[in-house]
């Protein structure tokens, strides 16, 4: 059956056109401060935490991993639909301090990012698995390996946008700390009129510290739902919404949170749900 | 299977009600959930029991054969919680009890799932059933067969909370990374053991739903109601039962249940 109604999705859903993921936890590491984003990849324990990815490479499009259902990935048992269409119907979490939580697909990873001395660094990362055009993808350096001593300033030094157009360079911007944690995520800014990325060639870093070790990593944004602490909250909140994704096949869900002060974080949620057709 | 063609037959579907007043087992503080049923159900040793229709659930629906239930709607009330508090749906489906005073490899070997038999995400805890002592427990599954029918799977290691752990307390247990269910447990691994007394039942469960209850306000305490987009199935046998996260102590909660039937 194709879906395009809430009747379509009734009679997919109880007619056993049924999407289930696992019940899931999670355990941040400390993020570094308020407002600054902080990923949930890798940790566990529910999934256990995924993998860095390929390192990087001089070669454009041979460095990194594109991820297709990747451990770690929430959507595990979200089986490959297509021709059919996946929607995510129902997504709920609960947190232990409040915070903003947002679901994504990780769709490239390319580790071994080095922050430790300044120059461009090579990524080449490989082509999008997902989302191939690049519009609404976003670029960001996952910390691995804690920074120290200078708080270091990268950028996009040679990405292809989301209109193809290659050898664009995005603006700095600077670590939150000298000592940046782990786990930490920086936002890759786009040149002036870019909304997307597809592969990046090389980021700078202009400014290096003492230590310090990321992850590239390319992903595209699924829903994000604001949580009060313990109190559980789902995706949609109403019968009536229409904001229902669809998940692409292969598609490694994975979160983020948007902490409100400098804390860890353990995270439950009940099974993802969706209907496919 | 049945199910509802549309949005208005689901809307039109007879229903059954179900209501509980229950006060729960004395919870531990932060992350740690907690059973919130009068007592625990009575379990065996190797390979356990298989509950289906238990008397000890919170919610026990009559077995339908052909015509399908779909859970609609979840509300829940807490008498007893102050602060915000998130609560899980679960069918009991398999518990097997087990002593954790030493460590090592622990025989399990569950019986057979009487529902959700491919177990697709199908989930496996330790429920506290006697308190711990002396050491902070940690344990891991060691062998079981997951969703696709492989054996010799383990899963990471967990801590309990704290030394004594409460009586009704569940810890869930990883899977193995790529692994989103579990058809049987064959062994857990305890690698510090409580001391003197402690057991626990290796509970084989499935997560059916998940809810929140905000702040009370002055002394009123405010329901939620789930008003379920997706409506979730529930088999013939289900053994519902409640589970609480961020409240400490004997919670007390006023919770119902509508079946739509197809």
């Amino acid at each position: 059956m194709t879906i395009s109604t809430l009747d379509d999705i009734i009679a997919a859903y109880t007619g056993g056109q049924v999407l289930e993921g696992i019940a899931w936890r999670k355990a941040s590491t400390a993020a570094e401060t308020s407002g600054w984003p902080h990923s949930l990849w890798r940790v566990g324990p529910m999934p256990p935490a995924g993998g860095d990815g390929a390192a990087g490479s001089g070669t454009p499009g041979a460095g990194g991993t594109a991820l297709d259902l990747a451990d770690g990935s929430l959507s595990q048992g979200w089986a490959d639909q297509s021709p059919d269409q996946k929607i995510l119907l129902d997504f709920n979490a609960r947190t232990s301090a409040s915070c903003i939580l947002v679901l994504v697909d990780r769709l490239v990873s390319v580790s071994g990012i080095a922050l430790s001395s300044t120059g461009n660094k090579n990524v080449g990362s490989v082509a999008l698995p997902r989302y191939t055009s690049g519009v609404g993808v976003q670029a960001w350096l996952e910390v691995t390996t804690a920074t120290a001593t200078t708080a270091p300033v990268v950028s996009m030094n040679s990405y292809t946008d989301q209109s193809g157009n290659t050898g664009s360079a995005g603006g700095t911007i600077t670590f939150p700390a000298a000592a940046t944690n782990v786990d930490t995520l920086v936002p890759l800014p786009f040149a002036t009129g870019d909304y997307g990325v597809r592969a990046c060639a090389t980021v700078n870093v202009a400014t290096a510290g003492t230590a310090g070790v990321a992850n590239f990593v390319l992903t595209k944004e699924i829903l994000r739902i604001p949580l009060a602490t313990n109190l559980g909250r789902g995706y949609p909140p109403y019968i009536e919404s229409m904001a229902w994704p669809i998940i692409e096949d292969g598609a490694s869900l994975m979160l983020y949170m948007i902490p409100g002060a400098t804390l860890t974080v353990t995270f439950d949620g009940g099974p993802i749900r969706g209907v496919y057709g | 299977m049945t199910g509802f063609a549309t949005l208005a037959d689901l809307r039109a579907a007879n229903r059954l009600y179900l209501n509980a007043d229950v006060v729960g087992q004395a919870s531990e503080t932060g992350d740690t959930w907690g059973l919130v049923a009068t007592a625990l159900p009575t379990v065996a040793t190797t390979p356990g029991t298989v509950h289906t229709n238990d008397s000890a659930s919170t919610f026990i629906l009559p077995d339908t054969g052909s015509t399908e239930k779909y859970l609609t709607e979840w509300a829940i009330q807490t008498n007893s919680n102050t602060q915000e508090a998130a609560y899980a749906l679960i069918d009991r489906l398999v518990s097997v009890s087990q002593v954790i005073t030493s460590t090592g490899v622990k025989t399990i070997n569950s019986s057979a799932l009487p529902r959700y038999t491919n177990g697709d995400t199908v989930m496996v805890w330790a429920e506290v059933s006697v308190v711990t002592a002396t050491n902070i427990v940690a344990m891991n599954l060691n062998s079981y067969t997951d969703q696709s029918g492989n054996t010799g799977h383990s899963g990471a290691s967990v801590s309990f909370p704290t030394i004594a752990t409460n009586v009704g307390s569940w810890i869930p247990l990883p899977l193995q990374a790529g692994d989103w269910g579990v058809k049987s447990v064959e062994s857990i691994n305890v690698t510090t053991a409580s001391g003197g007394s402690g057991a626990v039942n290796i509970v084989l469960a499935k997560h059916l739903d998940f809810t929140g209850v905000s702040i009370a306000i002055s002394s009123a305490v405010q329901p939620t109601l789930r008003d379920n987009l997706v409506p979730i199935r529930i088999y013939d046998g289900a053994c519902l039962d409640i589970l609480t996260l961020g409240y400490a102590g004997a919670e007390r909660v006023d919770t119902s249940l509508t079946i739509a039937l197809a």
